[in-house]
């Protein structure tokens, strides 16, 4: 027994169980390190490719199973709502030119022109997060910063948690750990999104802090509201599903229905610059030294 | 001069681990089983750690575990730590005390599997703050997890077996 402890083995092992207690406190406070930088490197391409094998092979095999008469009722089906969609389409152009015109008069901005995009792809996801937390493949390198917001043409998907230099992960709306100021695009009802895990399993998010009077009803658009500084504003979350009483107190939540799975998205955008992204934290750090995890 | 059979083996072993880790982090590859995918790396050096020597089997946990730390992307060294402790002790376990076979494999990969996912849900779910319902969690997300892990350990324990026989200089 004397011998074991007296052993080269024990003691490299005590030495290595303190190299990492020290790399523990060390990315704990500092929030990264050039060990996560070096392996990434390694293994980030090795996820791509994997990504794109699995993401390929699964197409394959849905058309393979499929027969004639399945594929040749899908091309109808499809051909019919492209008809639809040009329908709409002559309406939407209608409504484009009209929209201008009162835009002028209210001075609305459309299109977002000072949003600054890097588009992404998923290459991983771990199996030890329950809150559907993803990889993407672009970092700092990309211009990828911490909080950056992400997203892709249906909605938002979440949040950039950590950066290295050639991936990112990102944190989803189903996480406990976003939470997003909100407001309801039919009524003006502002809240705040936020997520837990019974909420998760569901695949829906709450609109909290809503007033015991509110307008807020089934159906509704939750948008983002751009306060905070870490979202700008207009950006779809989701549609209401119900409206509820709070346990604890006197306001309501309703669940929202995410417009993006989160669970199954595969290309997202990273918002890397917009305007009036980070003035709140900049007016918070000239008082504290702590940041939000969410907005 | 180093065993050039040791070399292959471990740089083997090395290969398979990051398979493994891509594998594991490779979306819609591995199906979800009551909401839960399996973490068959940290199942592979529990194997591991059961045919070479304590040091070797410390350092491919290290490198398991960094790599576990790597994609859940918190803090970097806890998995690494554990799984250095958990399989030194499995390497100086099978030197001294036990037998290596398939049935020590299974029982060994649960005990430690189970205190690994255990550490994890407390350390990464009950103590964060934002966080609620634990009981739920432990029973609904992370059981599931540590019986499919479990579920790959007799394939890896054999898989492993056959590197650790073939790779080996013939017997005189």
């Amino acid at each position: 027994m004397k011998d074991f402890f007296h052993s080269v083995g024990f003691k490299l092992l005590l030495g290595v169980v303190f190299v990492l207690f020290g790399v523990m406190l060390y990315t704990a406070s500092a929030g990264g390190s050039g060990i996560s930088d070096l392996l990434g490197i390694i293994t980030a391409p090795m996820q791509k490719v994997s990504t794109i094998i699995s993401n390929n092979a699964n197409v394959a095999a849905e058309n393979a199973t499929r027969s004639r008469e399945e594929l040749i009722a899908e091309n109808q089906e499809l051909r019919r709502q492209i008809d639809e969609l040009n329908t709409q389409l002559i309406d939407y152009y209608q409504l484009k030119l009209e929209n201008e015109q009162f835009r002028s008069v209210l001075e609305l901005k459309v299109d977002n022109q000072d949003f600054q995009f890097v588009s992404a792809a998923v290459i991983g996801r771990d199996p030890n997060d329950v809150f559907y937390t993803f990889q993407i493949d672009k970092g700092a390198a990309a211009g990828i910063s911490v909080n950056d917001p992400v997203i892709t043409n249906s909605g938002v998907v979440g949040w950039v948690s950590s950066v290295t230099t050639s991936y990112a992960r990102v944190t989803t709306i189903l996480s406990a750990d976003t939470s997003i100021a909100a407001v309801d695009k039919v009524n003006r009802e502002t809240g705040v999104v936020s997520s837990n895990i019974e909420f998760a399993e569901q695949g829906v998010v709450k609109l909290g802090y809503l007033p015991s009077r509110n307008a807020v009803s089934e159906g509704d658009i939750i948008v983002t509201s751009g306060l905070g500084g870490l979202y700008p504003r207009d950006l779809p979350i989701g549609k209401v599903k119900e409206v509820f009483p709070e346990e604890s107190d006197v306001t309501y939540y309703a669940t929202v229905e995410p417009l993006v799975d989160v669970k199954t998205v595969r290309d997202v955008f990273v918002i890397t610059d917009f305007e009036g992204q980070g003035e709140v934290l900049e007016a918070l750090g000239d008082t504290s030294s702590s940041q939000p995890e969410g907005e | 001069m180093p065993d050039k059979y040791k070399v292959i083996r471990y740089f083997a072993y090395t290969v398979e681990i990051l398979v493994l880790f891509v594998i594991q982090q490779t979306p819609g590859l591995f199906p979800e089983v009551y909401g839960a995918r399996p973490v068959p790396v940290l199942a592979a050096v529990i194997a591991v750690a059961m045919f070479e020597s304590e040091t070797a089997g410390m350092a491919f946990g290290l490198l398991a575990g960094l790599l576990t730390d790597l994609g859940m992307g918190n803090t970097l060294g806890f998995h690494a730590l554990l799984m250095a402790v958990f399989c030194y002790a499995v390497g100086i376990m099978a030197k001294n005390l036990i037998q290596t076979n398939l049935l020590t494999a299974i029982l060994l990969g649960a005990g430690i599997l189970a205190f690994v996912f255990f550490f994890q849900w407390v350390f990464y779910y009950v103590l964060n703050p934002n966080n609620d319902q634990f009981w739920h969690v432990l029973a609904r997300h992370y059981f599931p997890r540590l019986l499919y892990t479990w579920a790959f350990m007799p394939l890896l324990y054999l898989f492993n077996r056959a590197f650790a026989l073939l790779i080996r200089p013939p017997a005189e």
